[in-house]
C-alpha cells in the first residue's frame, strides 16, 4: 500500500508545504512561530496545572508508601518490586493487554466500514447515523441490564443464537474462561459510536475533487478507496488507534457495572484493580506505581502504534 | 521557550505550595458543622429524612449550621478516600459498619468516649454483636444506627411441590443443600426455570454470603485483626456453597434483570432476602397471597446466624465541635430517624426497644429480622477488613467454581488479609 | 475569497456522490447488502436504548423477569420521578456544566491543535507526545491531586497568594468548569484534523496580508467544523454525564449534576428501574437531539468548500 499511495494523485495532498515555508521571509516567519506561541499556551499552560501536575504527583507518590491519609514515607522502588510479585497485578495486565489487542482493531475495522457507509448518499443516512451513536450517550446500567440479559446463561439470547446455530451453550461472564471475551464484545459495540464519529469527521475532509480526479483516471471504487480515502484518513487513523488503546486500558464502567472483576478475577483488568487499591484498600502509594506501570505500556502501545504508520509523514 | 521556563516554575511552585500543604485541613466556618451522609439519596427522601435530623439537632445547637454532603452508594469509597486523600474533614460522618475500624485507625475518626457515649450505654441499647464492631483498641469510635440483614426466606407451595414439609426450613447445611436440590426445577432444555437456592448475588458478591455460612458453622471472621475464617468451620462453610452452585441449585453470580431477591420474586425455592417486603397489591407490592406463601428463616448449622450490615455514625477525629457533633450523631440516634432512616436503606432499627415499634410490626420480613438481631453476624476486622473486603469476592471466586478447594482459597485470602497492609 | 483558487481547483461540482451514471446489477445488490447491513448493525447498537425507554413505562414488579414490551404504559413514571428529587436543579447545573466547558474548550484545544499542526512552533513533535501521553492517564488516579490544586487556587475561596487557608474552587462553580476547558484529547483531536487540511490555503491568505489569527479564526476554523463538532460533540456527552469529579469536587446540592439525581435511583439493593430508566431516557435526549443536529456537518468535500470561489 506504500508504493501504491506514493504513485496516487493524493501526493499532491501530502507534499504540503515545508519546503515552500523555507522560502519565505524570516519576518513571516517570526509572526506565524509568535503566533502558534500565542495559540499554544493556553490549552498547554491548562494543560500543566491540570493535569500534567496532579500526573508529575501521581508519579512521586508511586515511590511513597502513602496511605489514603498523606504522610507517607520514601520507600524507593518497593512499591514496584512488590508489583513483579502481585499475582493480580499480572493477570490485570494480562486481561488488559488480550483487551487491547482485540478490541482496538475489530472496533476500528468496523467503523471504518460503518461510517463509510454511512458516507454514501442513501436514504435514512441521519436516522443510521444516530442508531450507531445512541449508545455512547445510553446509560451505562441500562447497557449492562440488556447485555447481561443477552448474556443470561438459562434465558439468554446469546445461548439461543449458539444452540440455533447448532454450538454447545456458553457461561458467558459467569464463566472464568468466556467473562473477557463476552466483555470485549460489549467494549467494541460501546465504542463503536465515537469511532464511527470520528471517521466521519475525517471523510468529510476527504477531498471530492480527488476522488473524482481519480475517477477520471479510470480508477475504480476499490482503487479510489484505497489511493485515495486511505491515506486522507492516516491521521484520523492514528487519532482513533491512540484515543482507542488509551480508553481500552481505561476500561472500567463496564467491568464496574457487569463482572466486578469476577468470575474469580477473569476480567480483573487494570483500571479496575487500580480502582481497588486506591479507593477499596485505600492504598494511595501502591495505585500510584500500578498507573506508573499501565502508563508505560500504554507508552508502548502508542510507539508500536505509530510504527505503523511510518510509511507516512506528518500522521 | 519563555513559555516553557514559566510553566517549570509554576509547576515547581504549585507542587512545592501543593505538597506543603497537603496535610492541612480546610475548615469551613466555626459553627458550621460538617457531616459526611453515606448512601444517603439526593432525593427528596433524603432530603426530608436529613431536615428532620437536623431538626432534632437545633433543639439543642439552635445557632450551629450544619452543611451535609449526600454521597451515593456505588461511588461511597470513591468518596469517602478522596475526602480522606484530600484532608477534608467532617464533623460527623455516617457510613457503613465496616468503615469503623478502617477510619479509626487510619485517625480519621475519634474516640468519642470524651463525649458522653459509653459502651456500657450502648449495650443497654443495642444488641450484643452491634458492640464490637463499634471498638477500636477497647474504646467506643462509633455508634450503630440501623441494622440491615440479611435474612433468608423459602417458599411455602414451592416446598409442598417438591415434597418437603413446609413447616421444617433446613436445620443445617446438609439438609440446605438437600432441600436446595430438590427445588431446582428445569425446562425440557435444561435450563433452570426455578433456582433452588439464591445467593442474591452478582459475579465475585459472595463475600457477605460467605460471612453468614461461616456464623453458621460457628466460624469467626477475624479476631481483632488476625483473619480467623481460613479454619474448619470456614472451610464447611465455603465447601457448603461450593456444593449449591456445583449440583446446580444455584446459578453462580445470576440475578434477574431488577436484581431483587429471586425468593421474593418467584423465581428461587428460598434463598437470602431484603428484610423488608412490601406485602400491598399495588405498586412494587408482592401481594397478601405471594406475602403469605413466604417464610422466613435463618442459616442454620452449628448455630443460627444471619448476616447483618448496618449504618454507624462516628465523629470526625479533627472536628472542633465535638460537643455539637455528639448532639448530631444523639439526633441520628434519635428512635424517629432510626426508622426513617430503615426505611430509606432497607434496614430496621438498632434500638431494642423499637421492637415492639408499629413500623417492625407492620412487616413480616422486619419482624422476623428485629426477632433474630441476636443471631446477627456482622463483618469487620480492623484496618485488615479492608483486605478481605477488596480480595473477599474472587478469593471465594476460586473455591466456588471450583478452581481451588476451599481451603486452598481461604488460606490464601488469611494471606493476603493479613500482609497486603 | 475568489484568489484562494490555487489548489487542485477542478470544479468538480457539488459532494457528487450521486454518480447519475447507470448503475450496474451489482451495485444495486451492494446496495442493498449496504442497507441490510446498516439495519441490523442498527437495531443492534439501538437496542438497549429501546429497552430503557420501553422500561420506563412498566410498573416496578414488571422489570424482575427480562421483557421488552411494558404490559401497560404508565406515563406516570416520569412525573414521579421528576417529583422525587429537584430534578430542575440538576439540569439547570447541568446545562452550565457542559456549556460553561464546551464554549472555551472549542476555542482552546483547536487553537493549540492548529498551532501544532500548522505553525512553526518550535518541539510541535515533543507537545505533540506530552498532550499524548496526558490523555493516557486514567482520570481516577487523578481524582486527589487535582482535588489538591484546585484547593490551592492562590487568591480564591480564602486562599491567601500562596494558595493556603482557605478551600479555593472546591465547591464552586470554578471547580466544575475550569480544570476541563481544554482538553489534551481534543488539542490531539484537532491537531489532527488541522493536519490534513492543505496548508497552500493559509499561504495564499498571507500573500493577501491576513494576519495569522485571522488565519485562524476566517480561515482555517470554517473549514474545521466537522472537527468542531465531533469535539462538542465529545465534550457535550462527558460533561453531561460527569459524575465522579462533581461529587468530590462539590459538597451542595446547589452544584451538583443530573448524573448525581439519576443516581438516587440506583441505592443499595434497591434501584427504582422505572424510575431510573424514565429519567435515564429524559436526560439522553438532549445529547441525541444535538447529534442529529451536528451529524449534519459531516458531509463528504465539506471541509473543501472554501477552495472555490
Amino acid at each position: 500500500m506504500t508504493t501504491g499511495s506514493e504513485l496516487s494523485p493524493v501526493s499532491v495532498v501530502n507534499a504540503s508545504s515545508p519546503a515552500r515555508r523555507r522560502r519565505r521571509r524570516g519576518g513571516v516567519e517570526r509572526a506565524r512561530a509568535r503566533a502558534g506561541w500565542f495559540l499554544l499556551a493556553p490549552a498547554f499552560l491548562h494543560s500543566i496545572v491540570f493535569i500534567a501536575i496532579p500526573a508529575v504527583t501521581v508519579v512521586v507518590l508511586s515511590f511513597t508508601d502513602t496511605k489514603v491519609i498523606g504522610g507517607g514515607s520514601w520507600i524507593g522502588l518497593s512499591n514496584y518490586t512488590e508489583l513483579l510479585d502481585d499475582p493480580l497485578f499480572k493477570k490485570a495486565v494480562g486481561h488488559t493487554v488480550l483487551y487491547t489487542i482485540a478490541v482496538v482493531p475489530v472496533a476500528m475495522a468496523i467503523a471504518i466500514l460503518v461510517a463509510i457507509g454511512l458516507n454514501q448518499n442513501i436514504r435514512g443516512r441521519a436516522l443510521f447515523r444516530t442508531l450507531f451513536y445512541i449508545p455512547v450517550v445510553t446509560s451505562t446500567v441500562a447497557v449492562a441490564s440488556v447485555w447481561l440479559w443477552i448474556y443470561n446463561p438459562s434465558s439468554g439470547l446469546g445461548n439461543e443464537v449458539l444452540s440455533f446455530l447448532g454450538l454447545s451453550r456458553s457461561g458467558w461472564l459467569t464463566d472464568p474462561d468466556s467473562a473477557l471475551p463476552a466483555l470485549m464484545a460489549i467494549g467494541i459495540w460501546q465504542g463503536l459510536g465515537a469511532k464511527m464519529v470520528l471517521y466521519l469527521a475525517a471523510l468529510s475532509n476527504v477531498s471530492p475533487e480527488l476522488v473524482e480526479a481519480a475517477r477520471l483516471d479510470g480508477a475504480n471504487r476499490w482503487q479510489v478507496f484505497w489511493n485515495v480515502t486511505w491515506p486522507a484518513l492516516a491521521p484520523a487513523h492514528f487519532f482513533v488507534l491512540v484515543t482507542s488503546i488509551a480508553s481500552s486500558f481505561q476500561v472500567f464502567d463496564l467491568v464496574f457495572v457487569t463482572t466486578n472483576g469476577g468470575p474469580a478475577n477473569a476480567t480483573n483488568v487494570l483500571a479496575f484493580d487500580i480502582f481497588l487499591n486506591a479507593f477499596q484498600r485505600l492504598d494511595t502509594g501502591y495505585a500510584a506505581a500500578e498507573t506508573v506501570v499501565m502508563l508505560l505500556i500504554v507508552g508502548a502501545f502508542v510507539y508500536i502504534g505509530r510504527l505503523t504508520q511510518r510509511d507516512r509523514k506528518e500522521v | 521557550m519563555s513559555g516553557r521556563a514559566l510553566a517549570a516554575v509554576l509547576a515547581t511552585l504549585a507542587a512545592v505550595t501543593t505538597t506543603l500543604t497537603g496535610c492541612s485541613a480546610d475548615r469551613g466556618d466555626s459553627d458550621t458543622l460538617r457531616v459526611l451522609l453515606a448512601n444517603f439519596p439526593a432525593n427528596n427522601q433524603g432530603q426530608a429524612v436529613y431536615d428532620d435530623i437536623v431538626d432534632i439537632f437545633h433543639e439543642s445547637y439552635p445557632d450551629v449550621k450544619v452543611e451535609a454532603d449526600f454521597v451515593p452508594y456505588d461511588n461511597l469509597n470513591a468518596k469517602i478516600a478522596t475526602s480522606l486523600a484530600a484532608g477534608t474533614t467532617y464533623d460527623v460522618i455516617s457510613a457503613g459498619v465496616g468503615w469503623i475500624q478502617p477510619l479509626a485507625g487510619l485517625g480519621a475518626i475519634g474516640s468519642l468516649e470524651d463525649d458522653g457515649f459509653s459502651t456500657e450505654q450502648l449495650e443497654e441499647t443495642v444488641y450484643p454483636s452491634f458492640i464490637p464492631p463499634m471498638l477500636q483498641d477497647g474504646e467506643l469510635y462509633g455508634v450503630p444506627i440501623v441494622a440491615n440483614p440479611r435474612v433468608l426466606a423459602y417458599s411455602r407451595s414451592a416446598f409442598e411441590a417438591a415434597g418437603l414439609d413446609p413447616d421444617s426450613p433446613p436445620r443445617d447445611f446438609d439438609e440446605l443443600v438437600a432441600d436446595a436440590q430438590a427445588l431446582t426445577e428445569h425446562d425440557a432444555d435444561g435450563n433452570i426455570t426455578q433456582a433452588g437456592f439464591d445467593f442474591w448475588a452478582k459475579p465475585s458478591g459472595y463475600r457477605q454470603q460467605f460471612v453468614a455460612f461461616l456464623g453458621a458453622a460457628g466460624g469467626t471472621l477475624f479476631d481483632d485483626t488476625e483473619p480467623r475464617f481460613d479454619g474448619p468451620e470456614g472451610e464447611r462453610a465455603l465447601s457448603t456453597m461450593r456444593d449449591l452452585i456445583a449440583d446446580g441449585s444455584s446459578q453462580y453470580g445470576y440475578q434477574n434483570t431488577a436484581q431483587t431477591a429471586l425468593v421474593t420474586a418467584g423465581q428461587a425455592g428460598m434463598g437470602f432476602a431484603s428484610p423488608y417486603v412490601d406485602c400491598s397489591e399495588g405498586e412494587g407490592g408482592i401481594g397478601a397471597d405471594k406475602c403469605d406463601d413466604l417464610v422466613y428463616f435463618s442459616l442454620e448449622d452449628e448455630q443460627s446466624a444471619m448476616f447483618t450490615g448496618g449504618r454507624i455514625a462516628a465523629m470526625g477525629a479533627q472536628s472542633e465541635l465535638p460537643d455539637a457533633a455528639a448532639a448530631f450523631i444523639r439526633a441520628m440516634q434519635d428512635p424517629a430517624t432510626q426508622e426513617a432512616i430503615s426505611v430509606m436503606d432497607v434496614g430496621v432499627p438498632v434500638d431494642k426497644a423499637a421492637a415492639d415499634s408499629d413500623f417492625v410490626r407492620g412487616n413480616p420480613a422486619s419482624t422476623y429480622a428485629v426477632d433474630h438481631l441476636d443471631s446477627a453476624i456482622m463483618e469487620y476486622g480492623g484496618t485488615n477488613f479492608l483486605e478481605f473486603r477488596s480480595a473477599g469476592g474472587w478469593a471465594l471466586d476460586e473455591a466456588l467454581l471450583g478452581q481451588t478447594s476451599p481451603e486452598d482459597a481461604l488460606s490464601a485470602l488469611a494471606d493476603l488479609s493479613r500482609t497486603r497492609t | 475569497m475568489a484568489t484562494l483558487t490555487e489548489a487542485p481547483a477542478r470544479t468538480a461540482g457539488r459532494p457528487s456522490q450521486k454518480p447519475v451514471s447507470h448503475r450496474p446489477p451489482s451495485a444495486r445488490v451492494g446496495r442493498a447488502l449496504l442497507y441490510v447491513a446498516l439495519t441490523v448493525g442498527g437495531l443492534l447498537m439501538v437496542a438497549p436504548f429501546l429497552w430503557m425507554v420501553l422500561t420506563s413505562f412498566k410498573s416496578m414488579s414488571e422489570v424482575e423477569a427480562f421483557s421488552w414490551l411494558p404490559d401497560g404504559i404508565q406515563w406516570r413514571n416520569y412525573t414521579d420521578a421528576l417529583d422525587a428529587a429537584p430534578f430542575g436543579t440538576y439540569f439547570r447545573n447541568s446545562v452550565i456544566v457542559v456549556i460553561g466547558q464546551t464554549i472555551p474548550v472549542l476555542i482552546l484545544s483547536t487553537a493549540a491543535g492548529y498551532a501544532l499542526a500548522h505553525l512553526p512552533v518550535k518541539g510541535s513533535r515533543t507537545f505533540l507526545n506530552y498532550f499524548i501521553v496526558l490523555l493516557t492517564v486514567p482520570f481516577q488516579v487523578l481524582i486527589v491531586p487535582l482535588f489538591h490544586v484546585v484547593r490551592h487556587i492562590p487568591l480564591a475561596g480564602g486562599n491567601d497568594i500562596f494558595g493556603t487557608g482557605g478551600t479555593g474552587w472546591i465547591n464552586t462553580w470554578w471547580a466544575l468548569i475550569i480544570p476541563f476547558v481544554s482538553g489534551p484529547m481534543y488539542v490531539f483531536l484537532a491537531r489532527q484534523f488541522f493536519i490534513s487540511l492543505p496548508g497552500e490555503l493559509a499561504d495564499a491568505a498571507r500573500v493577501d496580508g491576513v494576519s495569522e489569527l485571522g488565519i485562524f479564526l476566517r480561515i482555517m476554523m470554517p473549514l474545521a467544523k466537522p472537527a468542531l463538532v465531533t469535539i462538542a460533540l465529545f465534550n457535550m456527552e462527558s460533561a453531561w454525564n460527569g459524575f465522579l469529579w462533581p461529587l468530590v469536587a462539590t459538597a451542595s446540592e446547589d452544584l451538583r449534576p443530573l448524573q448525581f439525581g439519576l443516581a438516587t435511583f440506583a441505592q443499595s439493593g434497591d434501584i427504582q428501574w422505572p424510575f431510573l430508566m424514565a429519567m435515564s431516557a429524559v436526560a439522553t435526549l438532549p445529547m441525541i437531539l444535538l447529534f442529529v443536529l451536528g451529524q449534519r456537518y459531516f458531509i463528504a468535500g465539506l471541509a473543501n468548500t472554501g477552495l472555490k470561489g
